[in-house]
């Protein structure tokens, strides 16, 4: 079932070409990587499913509604789209505690006080951060700083969860220790993850399906075995190569 | 380093403290001294003067109300200038800029002619005496479109280092943009916007020329006027007096200066580094064009409406009167060579400026390239000689300038106090300016060259001046523009034949010919501005912070 | 970019630093003497006499202190007070002011051969002032404010009621003329005179030009201020709205002296231009048509009325017991005027 659909998308900043006439879909409950190497649009993508970028052309879908559509003027604010995100700066306040932080979708919404700790408690320990709740960002480590991240991502239980190399700034030990714990997560909530990395080996680990692009283009969108056995061109072959 | 050149440094350095520092100490030894000995006596006189009371209550009055007025207007305007979608943007982000560089007097002027509770222009258009600028409220109304610049600078800065993923985070939560702005942005920026509010309050605690303009011709005082008003009339116990309020106005505007360099220094806000990042601008959406109209109106008020006043009144026969047949160069062929102040008022304040921009530039090139270098060791006390002139009020400065050069070295009424008071007081701008540039360039770069064999003079000719040369020259710049057109110092400082642009224009309004007043502003900013354009020539890239 | 950068680029600023620098230092005096003097004579005025100077006297170095009357004095009192005074020659338009200096023993006596053609009223006879111009203080209407049959005739109806709000002064704090003013009309009207004037809400601030400012731009109807400025605007300016009013009740002399201070480097110089100043073709500098002249054999200024009719009936008769008895309350005249006028109440 498509969750998400992307039709037509292109994005042009100046005279430069970021994505060109990229089609894809999500299904819902995937975990699906964009991959692909630096500068190749797979952070441009996201972004624009998150509505912080504006599509130059094409439609963004959402379970049926349109959140992007170019041609008809339709743009959804970000706000307005309901889904979680991580980012690879971690983008943790540091003038709020772990609890502020993690709730601050609920505050927005005037959530009560009950129903916001009952939630906070229940990602808190998602995520193992109990006891954590009033330290302040500085007084963690970068890895606890990404699952303050992810547990505000995760707190209003969205039908989407956006991932941008959420593990780039960690030690490749505690990468690999994150990403099969996102993994866990995922498939336990049942959401729908996006998740971009220019990592092969982490593509390749928790991806249901993958999405590799190059230069703004959509090269394949298969799961890992299929890309790896069955590269649909040569540069995606090699791309796989060691 | 050999032995003449170390022993040159400390003679430098003395030289330069005797310029910077020793004028203040004397100002603050002046007001507990008699010829009998120490005494608290000028202190005590100063503050039992009802008039004194009440100017120092004036002065924390207007200095918070500007500050409250010009956060105001700053902050909004630097967010929507930065953060949004408002058509204009980059227009807006340089004309909103142009009161940095303009002296307050002028707007001063301009906003008398606007304001004028029996003439002004806005009162004739509205047809009664709906505003009177000779009130505390006009100091605070020019004042704050003055000095807002600080603060919107300030947050512009700020604004540029928040990592823009702290906000995204904020809106995809759920945040609007209103809703981003109060419980994520404003909070990492208050100490810039903090840092701001204390320079303002410093700057407006010192402010002389608005406030002579518009607030003595109502007997309303602030410190500096009375400061001003008891040299000038005082005699000997006048300037006891006066020491001993400067000794106050002092303690105030230091206090508020360091405060803002405290705040200055903290936030923790670092840029994400590596990945470009790409700032998705907030869409206004329907308030686009209402908050076009809104920054339009700013500008409008602090830009295109005193420049057209001053501008059309120094061509109007009589003033006031709208009428085509009433427009006339008189008052310029007046003013330009009838007068023969302003001719050499004029040739004064260009050559002091020149001399002072080109002394600031250099030693701040020596300040920077020493401090660049851990081998040397920059004191304390050339820190001090540097920001001390900066942080005190040009009154306090100039009065200490008075002091000090009349005996044995009697410099006073002589082109070389003003040169003296000019480089002491804007020499900070200089130095930062090729501070910033140093500290950006690779110690590695100079090393190459040593190593290939170049002499340390041809070091310097060959390496580090064409690498620093945009930082120098926007120094140099940021030294001339003030120091052309300053008055604060220059009424204390000037005498016969050695008038300033800044004191003809003064002396014009304030008692002898107040409509050739607006010939003069018009003539000052005209020049300033083409000061500036120049610099945005020679110095593209080194920005004017 | 191109010529301009380079044009900044070393060395090019360092040789316009090292001219400067040379310039400033030598003043190019080239062993000429220099006499500072300190003046109220209206700016206009001393770059006239610039150039005639610089002929007259090749040798010498005139430099001129120009500012109000009472400002002029103030700086003059400072610099006497700390001992370091900076003026060769003073001359402005507070008489009583250099009765005070000479008592003080502040001036130096000197019998000009052309003093002795002045009256002996405006001669001091100790000989260390002598008046040098005498302005005068008329009124002025704006003359399309008030219809002809409308104007004040004499200063004294402007304490009527009929004259609120609408009328103006200079302030005697700054103005040398305006003080002389004050202290001619408290002493024919009294200070309830001025009491009146405060109800009527004159407006008392700055000088002659801001006065005259006030009445072209029609921000007040009538006001007390110097014929010099009247007779130069309607000359200048002939589409100009002023009418002149000579007071009935005789016009205000402000007889302004010239005098050298004692403490003078150069009295040899001073002395040469004390009589410069009151020679004929001094006198014609400075009065130059604007003024009265204290000697009758210099013309009247054009359109004035002649000497006789101005001076036979004067609002108060100059006299040097008059100004010695004055000189004494200098302060108190001020500070009364303050009170009465200016401070709010």
């Amino acid at each position: 079932m498509s969750l998400i659909l992307l039709s037509g998308i292109e994005k042009r900043f100046g005279e430069f070409w970021a994505i060109k006439q990229l089609n894809l879909d999500v299904r819902e409950g995937e975990l699906m990587t964009f991959l692909g190497p630096s500068g190749c649009g797979k952070t441009t993508t996201l972004r624009m499913i998150a509505g912080l970028e504006m599509p130059t052309a094409g439609r963004i879908e959402l379970a049926g509604r349109v959140l992007n559509d170019a041609g008809a003027g339709i743009a959804l604010a970000p706000e307005q789209r309901g889904m979680g995100m991580v980012f690879q700066s971690y983008a943790v306040w540091p003038h709020m505690t772990v609890a502020r932080n993690i709730d601050y979708p609920l505050r927005i919404r005037k959530v009560g006080r009950d129903e916001r700790a009952d939630r906070l408690a229940r990602v808190l320990s998602l995520v193992h951060l109990e006891g954590q709740e009033n330290k302040y960002p500085h007084q963690l480590s970068g890895g606890q700083q990404q699952r303050v991240a992810l547990a505000r991502g995760l707190i209003m239980q969205p039908k989407v969860l956006l991932l941008d190399e959420p593990l780039s700034n960690l030690d490749a030990k505690l990468r690999r220790t994150m990403r099969r714990e996102i993994r866990e997560i995922q498939r336990a909530l049942g959401i729908t993850m996006l998740y971009v990395t220019h990592d092969r080996e982490e593509a390749e680990e928790i991806s249901d399906r993958m999405a590799v692009l190059f230069a703004g283009r959509l090269a394949q969108l298969a799961p890992p075995l299929e890309v790896r056995t069955r590269p649909v061109d040569e540069e995606v072959r090699a791309f796989f190569a060691d | 380093m050999t032995r003449f050149a170390r022993l040159g440094g400390y003679g430098a350095v003395w030289l330069l403290a005797i310029l910077t520092i020793a004028p203040i100490g004397l100002v603050l030894l002046r007001s507990v001294l008699t010829p009998s000995g120490v005494t608290l006596e000028h202190y005590r006189a100063a503050f039992t003067e009802p008039a004194n009371i009440q100017a120092g209550i004036n002065t924390v009055i207007v200095s918070v109300a500007t500050v409250i007025f010009a956060t105001l207007v700053a902050i909004p305007l630097a967010w929507l200038v930065s953060r949004t979608d408002i058509p204009g943007a980059r227009r807006f982000r340089v004309l909103l800029l142009v009161p940095y560089v303009v002296p307050p007097y002028i707007g001063a002027i301009a906003w008398i002619n606007l304001a004028n509770p029996t003439v002004g222009w806005l009162n004739r258009a509205a047809g009664a005496a709906v505003f009177d600028i000779y009130s505390m409220t006009g100091v605070i109304w020019v004042t704050g479109l003055f000095f807002y610049t600080y603060v919107y600078v300030a947050c512009l800065a700020a604004l540029e280092r928040v990592d823009p993923s702290l906000e995204d985070a904020a809106r995809v939560s759920g945040a609007g943009p209103l809703m981003v702005l109060r419980t994520i942005t404003l909070p990492l920026i208050r100490p810039a916007i903090l840092a701001g509010a204390f320079l303002v309050f410093a700057a407006s605690a010192a402010a002389f020329g608005v406030p002579a303009l518009i607030a003595s011709p109502a007997r309303l005082h602030l410190l500096t006027t009375r400061i001003y008003g008891y040299v000038r009339t005082g005699g000997l116990d006048g300037l006891y007096t006066a020491s001993a309020l400067s000794a106050s106005l002092l303690v105030m505007a230091l206090a508020a200066w360091v405060l803002a360099e405290r705040m200055g220094g903290a936030g923790r806000i670092t840029t994400v580094t590596g990945k470009a990042s790409a700032r998705s601008r907030i869409r206004l959406g329907r308030w686009r064009w209402p908050a076009f109209a809104a920054v339009s109106g700013v500008v409008f008020l602090t830009c295109v409406l005193p420049v057209t006043a001053i501008v059309i009144t120094s061509f109007m026969n009589i003033v006031g009167e709208f009428r085509w047949d009433n427009l006339t160069l008189d008052k310029y062929r007046y003013v330009l060579f009838t007068r023969s102040d302003t001719a050499r008022g004029f040739v004064n304040s260009f050559v002091l400026a020149f001399g002072a921009a080109t002394l600031a530039a250099a030693v701040g090139t020596a300040v920077a390239y020493v401090k660049g270098h851990p081998r040397f060791r920059t004191t304390r006390l050339v820190e001090t000689s540097i920001n001390l002139p900066y942080a005190t009020p040009g009154t306090i400065l100039a009065l200490g300038m008075m002091l000090l050069w009349s005996w044995p070295l009697a410099l006073v009424d002589t082109l070389w106090i003003l040169l003296i008071a000019y480089f002491a007081k804007d020499l900070s701008f200089a130095v930062r300016s090729v501070t910033t540039a140093v500290q950006q360039t690779d110690v590695t770069l100079e090393e190459a060259a040593r190593v290939s064999g170049a002499s340390f003079v041809t070091t310097f000719r060959t390496i580090w001046l064409p690498l620093l040369w945009p930082a120098i020259a926007a120094g140099w710049f940021l030294v001339f523009m003030p120091a052309f057109g300053e008055l604060t110092m220059s009424v204390l400082l000037v005498g016969p034949g050695t008038d300033t642009v800044g004191t003809v224009l003064f002396a014009l309004q304030e008692y002898a010919d107040p409509p050739s007043a607006s010939v003069v502003a018009v003539l000052i900013l005209a020049f300033i501005l083409a000061a500036y354009t120049a610099a945005t020539f020679v110095a593209p890239r080194a920005k004017a912070e | 970019m191109g010529h301009l950068a380079r044009l900044c680029r070393p060395p090019f600023p360092l040789l316009l630093l090292a001219l400067i620098a040379a310039s400033a230092c030598g003043d190019g005096r080239g062993g000429r003497q220099t006499v500072t003097i300190y003046t109220s004579i209206y700016e206009h005025v001393i770059a006239g006499l610039e150039p005639v100077l610089r002929d007259a006297f090749p040798d010498l170095d005139v430099r001129f202190f120009q500012r109000g009357s009472e400002d002029v004095a103030a700086r003059l009192n400072s610099e006497i007070a700390a001992n370091n005074i900076s003026a060769d020659l003073v001359m402005t338009s507070d008489p009583f002011w250099y009765e005070e200096l000479k008592e003080a023993g502040h001036l130096l006596a000197y019998a000009s051969p052309h003093a002795s053609g002045i009256p002996s009223d405006l001669n001091d006879p100790d000989g260390t002032f002598v008046t040098v111009r005498m302005p005068v203080m008329v009124m002025a209407v704006n003359s399309t404010r008030v219809a002809a049959a409308d104007r004040p005739r004499t200063f004294r109806e402007l304490a009527d009621a009929k004259w609120a709000k609408r009328i103006t002064m200079g302030d005697p704090n700054r103005s040398g003329s305006y003080f002389t003013a004050v202290a001619a009309l408290s002493k024919k009207y009294g200070w309830e005179y001025f009491e009146a004037l405060r109800r009527n809400d004159i407006v008392a601030a700055g000088g002659n030009s801001a006065v005259l400012n006030r009445l072209m731009t029609g921000e007040k109807d009538a006001g007390i201020i110097l014929l010099e400025n009247l007779l130069q605007t309607r000359q200048q300016n002939v589409k100009a709205p002023i009418e002149i009013v000579y007071p009935e009740d005789g016009v205000i002399l402000v007889p302004s002296p010239i005098a050298i201070l004692k403490a003078t480097a150069v009295p040899d110089a001073a002395r040469r231009l004390y009589d410069f100043f009151l020679s004929d073709e001094g006198q014609n500098a400075i009065v130059g048509g604007w003024m009265y002249s204290p000697y009758d054999h210099i013309a009247p200024p054009a359109g004035a009325r002649p000497w006789q009719a101005v001076f036979s009936a004067p609002l108060l008769p100059w006299t040097f017991d008059y100004l010695r008895e004055t000189t004494s309350g200098r302060e108190d005249i001020k500070r009364r005027f303050n009170t009465t006028v200016l401070e709010p109440r």
